[in-house]
């Protein structure tokens, strides 16, 4: 029960910074490609490999649709903990969040990927995989999706047993 | 039948990324004895060879010893899938599997955390605000970590509880 409490306060906080942070990049995205000549100059900085074009602003989007998805898998992560809390670990809807949380984390984790991949070689002209940070939480990320639409199988068997359990009661 | 196939084919697309996952954690081993061969930090995106100072080795010490614990949750959590039939995922040794990679992750995300805080003072302190962006990035996917960490010791708690209804079953049968 502790460590549920804790992973609901930790899981709060984060889809707070998570909504914030989704703001903040839409709204800077949007004026930096969109409204840039209206601003002063240096009122945006940004790295200097990002070059203000088409394709780019294609990359930006399409990660600032991804990063809206994943926010909505740790939505989905969220509404599970009440129903943690009261200890019905085998409900179908608990089952159902977990599929879909991780449904989404895998589609997430491979658009990232791909935008990655992609952006990368458009910039250098050349298939060039760079391994940072990014690279690892895409892969975990993934994994982590997987993870969660293979236990969620797990659980709906645990419901049948917990279900012959009570018919046999 | 549908859901072992399903369960069998997720098991392996699980571990062929985890394969790359270890090809990648490869490719650093050896950027970093690169950048201790060379005495440049630079090759691990740390600092210029210039500014090295005992804070920072410590800094990096600390979040090498996160990544490590990472791994090896990981790794613990890839063991976990080791299992032939859907039954064979409630045993005693699955889930203190489970646990064990939950704790390992989860600590590893605390470790990291405080690690990056010291660099983000650091780089306050030096005025260098240029890194702190990046490390907030890194910081975003250390607290993830730590949540998916959490999650999985709620997942071993979660299979305990079946494990033990699979044993009352058994009994009344």
């Amino acid at each position: 029960m502790k460590t549920i409490k804790l992973l609901k306060k930790l899981i709060d906080v984060f889809f707070v910074l998570l909504l914030l942070s989704l703001f903040i990049y839409i709204v800077v995205g949007i004026l930096y490609f969109g409204f840039s000549d209206l601003l002063p100059e240096g009122a945006i900085e940004v790295q200097d490999f990002i070059v203000k074009d088409k394709a780019m602003s294609i990359f930006f989007t399409i990660l600032a649709i991804a990063f809206g998805f994943f926010v909505k898998g740790v939505f989905h992560l969220r509404k599970t903990i009440p129903l943690l809390l009261t200890g019905d670990y085998f409900s179908e809807t608990i089952t159902k969040h977990f599929r879909a949380c991780g449904i989404i984390f895998i589609y997430v984790g491979l658009t990232a990927l791909l935008v990655h991949l992609i952006s990368q070689w458009y910039l250098n002209s050349i298939i060039w995989i760079r391994i940072d940070t990014q690279i690892y939480m895409f892969l975990f990320l993934i994994i982590i999706g997987l993870f969660f639409k293979l236990f969620s199988i797990v659980f709906s068997k645990a419901r049948d047993l917990k279900q012959e359990n009570e018919l046999t009661i | 039948m549908k859901s072992i196939n399903e369960i069998n084919s997720l098991k392996l697309i699980i571990k062929a990324l985890f394969f790359v996952f270890c090809g990648s954690y490869l490719l650093l081993i050896i950027k970093n004895m690169f950048a201790i061969m060379e005495n440049d930090l630079s090759y691990i995106n740390e600092c210029s060879s210039e500014d090295i100072t005992s804070l920072i080795i410590v800094t990096i010490v600390i979040k090498l010893i996160s990544k490590g614990l990472f791994f090896i949750g990981f790794y613990h959590l890839i063991k976990v899938l080791n299992f032939e039939t859907l039954d064979g995922s409630f045993s005693i040794k699955k889930i203190n599997l489970f646990k064990k990679s939950g704790r390992l992750i989860l600590l590893s995300g605390v470790i990291g955390i405080f690690a990056i805080s010291i660099d983000m003072l650091i780089n306050v302190f030096n005025a260098t605000f240029s890194t702190i962006e990046q490390n907030n990035d890194f910081l975003y996917s250390l607290y993830f970590s730590a949540i998916v960490g959490l999650f999985l010791i709620v997942f071993s708690k979660i299979l305990e509880r079946a494990s033990e209804l699979k044993k009352e079953n058994e009994l009344t049968i």
